[in-house]
C-alpha cells in the first residue's frame, strides 16, 4: 500500500462558495463522494429540470449513518434540493451496490428518515446476513409504493435528464448467486451515468440521405462500486469496443456501434477502494478517464487499501510508460487521480470530493471533513484549475 | 399513484430467535438465547483479515422474520488465522464440522470481546442465518402467503400449487364491461402482399 502523496496546498482556495457555483450552474450534475474511510457513500445531485426548475438526488452507497442524511439535510438548506417537495419525489434513486457492511450500514437509517421521499431502491439482489440487510428489506416491505428492482448489465434508465446504464453485475453472475460461488463483491451494481440526454428532433430529410444525425456532446461517470475482476471480465465481453483499423470490414463494425465506446467516461470511481482485486489495466484503458477517485483511508485501513499494484496500473493506463522504466508514486497534478483519503502539504484533510460536472466545464471541490464528521459547505476548497 | 407490492402486514415480535442447530450427527444442540448475545457474520475476507460484523442477537416476529435492535452492525477486524484456529475449537467442542471461513459465515458469540480468549460460547448458526436471510429477501419483494410458511429453519411443506400462490400475483377483479355490437364487417379488399388475408 502507498499512502497518497500530500497534494500542494497552494492548489486549493476558498475565496469561492461552493452554494453559489452550484447555484449559477443549473445545467449541472453535482457528484460527492464522501469520506467515509473504508467504505462508499456518493450522492449525485441531478441537473436541474422541469417549471419551477428543481433538482433531485440519486444516492449511491451509505457508508455510515452520519453521512449522507446530513449531506441531504444540507442541500436542503442551501436550497439546491427541495426535501420536502410533494410534487417529484426529492430522491429519484438510492442504490446499494452490494449488501457488505461498508456499503449499507446505515441503509436502515437513511429509509427510516427519509423513506417517504425516495422513489425507486436498486439492490443486485444478492441476499446477505447482515444485520443491516435484515432491516433495509423490512423498510421495503413496509413501503409498497417504493419501486424495487434488481438490474443487471444493459439495464437503461432514464431520470431527469440522465441516463443511468447498469454495468454489472452481468445477467450470467446474476443468475449463479444462490450459492457461495459468487463472490459478493462481484455482485456488485456498477454503473454508467451520462448526462445531459436531450431528446432531439431528426430531421427526416437529411436522415433518409444518409446524413448523421448529430447528438450533443455529453459528459459520463462510472460509478466502480466493489465489483472485482470476475465481474470486469463481463462487463468488458458485455459493453464490447472494437478497436478500428482502416480495413472496411473494422470500419463497418465500427460504424454499426456508432463509434462509440460504451464504456469511455469522463470520471472513474475505482471500485473496492483501491483493491488489486477490483480494477485492472484493461478497464481503466477502456474507461479513459479525465478523472480518477478513490474512495478509502491513507494508510491505517485493516485491508492495506489502496494497493500498490492498483494506484501503480491506474497510472499505467491513464499516462502510460510504455517501457520507460518505474513510474514515480509521487503526485502527479496532471492525472487527476484523487483519494478521499487525500490530505494537503500542511497536513489539513482534504476529505469529501465534489465535482460540479457540466459539458464545458468540471469544478472540483474539497470540504475538509474526517469520516465521521458532516460535510460542511462553507469550508469548501476550490481546486484551482478546472479538470475539464 | 403506483403501488408495486401488497401492503404490508404488521407482525409482532414473539421473543428471541431461537435457529434449530445441528451437530455433526445431527442431533439438536441446546441453546437458549439471551439478549446478551451477539450476532456474529463474517462480513468481508480479504488474504490474512477478516472483518466481523457484529450487533445485538435478534428477535424473531410472527412471520419468522428476524428482526434487529436499530443500532445495526459494529465492524470489528481479526486476523484470519487467529479466527480459522479458535472456530474449528469452538465448532469441535460443540459438535459442529470445522471448515474453512467464509463470507457470510454467522455466529452467536456469548460474551464477544475484541479478543476470543474471551468469548463463552460460540456456535455456527451459519445455515439457519442463510435461510432467514433469503426469505427476508423474498419476503420483502414477493408477499409470500404466510399461511404456507412454517417457522424459520424449518423445510417448507409441500403444498398444491393452487394453495400456495402468491396472493399479490392475482390481478384485481375488475367488472366485465358490457361490449357494444360492433358495425357490419364491410367486405375486404384482401392485402395486395397476401391477396387470401
Amino acid at each position: 500500500m502507498a499512502k497518497p502523496k500530500p497534494v500542494p496546498a497552494g492548489k486549493l482556495d476558498q475565496a469561492d462558495s461552493f452554494v453559489e457555483h452550484v447555484k449559477a450552474r443549473p445545467d449541472a450534475l453535482v457528484y460527492f463522494l464522501c469520506n467515509v474511510g473504508d467504505a462508499d457513500a456518493q450522492l449525485v445531485l441531478l441537473p436541474e429540470l422541469g417549471t419551477p426548475a428543481k433538482r433531485q438526488a440519486v444516492i449511491v452507497d451509505v457508508g455510515r449513518s452520519d453521512k449522507i442524511p446530513p449531506l441531504l439535510q444540507s442541500l436542503d438548506t442551501e436550497q439546491l434540493l427541495d426535501l420536502d417537495d410533494a410534487t417529484t419525489d426529492p430522491i429519484a434513486l438510492v442504490v446499494a451496490t452490494h449488501p457488505h457492511l461498508d456499503h449499507v450500514r446505515g441503509l436502515p437509517e437513511l429509509f427510516a428518515l427519509h423513506g417517504d421521499r425516495i422513489a425507486e431502491y436498486w439492490d443486485p439482489g444478492y441476499y446477505h446476513v447482515l444485520a443491516e440487510y435484515h432491516q433495509t428489506m423490512l423498510e421495503v416491505e413496509s413501503r409498497p409504493d417504493l419501486v424495487y428492482a434488481q438490474p443487471t448489465s444493459g439495464f437503461r434508465r432514464w431520470i431527469s435528464d440522465v441516463a443511468i446504464t447498469v454495468l454489472s453485475p452481468s445477467v450470467q453472475l446474476r443468475n449463479r448467486y444462490d450459492s457461495y460461488g459468487i463472490e459478493i463483491n462481484d455482485s456488485s451494481i456498477s454503473l454508467r451515468i451520462e448526462f445531459p440526454v436531450h431528446r432531439y428532433l431528426e430531421d427526416r430529410q437529411k436522415t433518409e440521405e444518409g446524413e448523421t444525425i448529430q447528438t450533443p456532446p455529453t459528459r459520463a461517470l462510472v460509478l466502480g462500486a466493489d465489483a472485482q475482476t470476475t465481474s470486469w471480465s463481463y462487463v468488458l465481453g458485455d459493453f464490447p469496443f472494437l478497436f478500428k483499423s482502416d480495413t472496411p470490414a473494422a470500419k463497418a463494425i465500427a460504424a454499426a456501434q456508432g463509434n462509440v465506446d460504451l464504456l469511455r467516461s469522463d470520471v472513474l470511481k475505482v471500485s473496492h477502494h483501491g483493491s488489486k482485486h477490483g480494477v485492472n489495466l484493461e478497464l481503466v484503458e477502456r474507461v479513459g478517464p479525465k478523472v480518477t477517485l478513490v474512495s478509502s483511508v491513507g494508510e491505517e485501513g485493516q485491508f492495506n487499501f489502496p494497493h500498490t499494484v492498483a494506484q501503480e496500473l491506474i497510472r499505467e493506463a491513464i499516462n502510460p510508460t510504455e517501457g520507460l522504466g518505474d513510474h514515480p508514486l509521487d503526485y502527479l497534478p496532471d492525472m487527476n487521480l484523487f483519494y478521499t483519503a487525500d490530505i494537503d502539504t500542511s497536513n489539513a484533510t482534504l476529505g469529501t470530493i465534489g465535482l460540479v460536472m457540466s459539458v464545458d466545464a468540471c469544478s472540483m471541490w474539497r470540504f475538509g471533513d474526517e469520516p465521521d464528521h458532516v460535510v460542511d459547505f462553507t469550508k469548501a476548497r476550490r481546486w484551482e484549475v478546472d479538470l475539464w | 399513484m403506483y403501488q408495486q407490492r401488497a401492503e404490508p402486514r404488521t407482525t409482532d415480535l414473539v421473543g428471541l430467535w431461537e435457529p434449530e442447530i445441528l451437530r455433526t450427527d445431527e442431533k439438536v444442540i441446546e441453546f437458549a438465547p439471551e439478549p446478551e448475545d451477539m450476532y456474529v457474520v463474517l462480513d468481508e475476507l480479504i488474504s490474512d483479515q477478516v472483518r466481523l460484523a457484529v450487533s445485538p442477537w435478534p428477535h424473531v416476529d410472527e412471520a419468522g422474520r428476524l428482526r434487529f435492535s436499530g443500532s445495526g452492525s459494529e465492524p470489528v477486524g481479526f486476523g484470519r488465522d487467529e479466527l480459522q484456529t479458535e472456530l474449528d475449537l469452538r465448532r469441535v467442542s460443540e459438535g459442529q464440522q470445522p471448515r474453512p471461513l467464509r463470507i457470510g459465515d454467522v455466529l452467536m458469540v456469548r460474551g464477544f470481546g475484541e479478543k476470543t480468549e474471551g468469548w463463552d460460547r460460540v456456535l455456527d448458526v451459519t445455515a439457519p442465518a442463510r435461510k432467514a436471510a433469503s426469505r427476508a429477501g423474498l419476503r420483502a419483494v414477493a408477499q409470500v402467503d404466510e399461511s404456507a410458511a412454517g417457522p424459520v429453519g424449518a423445510e417448507p411443506e409441500n403444498t398444491d400449487a393452487e394453495a400456495s400462490e402468491p396472493i399479490w400475483r392475482r390481478a384485481p377483479v375488475q367488472p366485465t364491461p358490457t361490449p357494444t355490437a360492433r358495425p357490419p364487417a364491410e367486405a375486404s379488399p384482401g392485402s395486395v402482399s397476401n391477396a387470401a388475408v
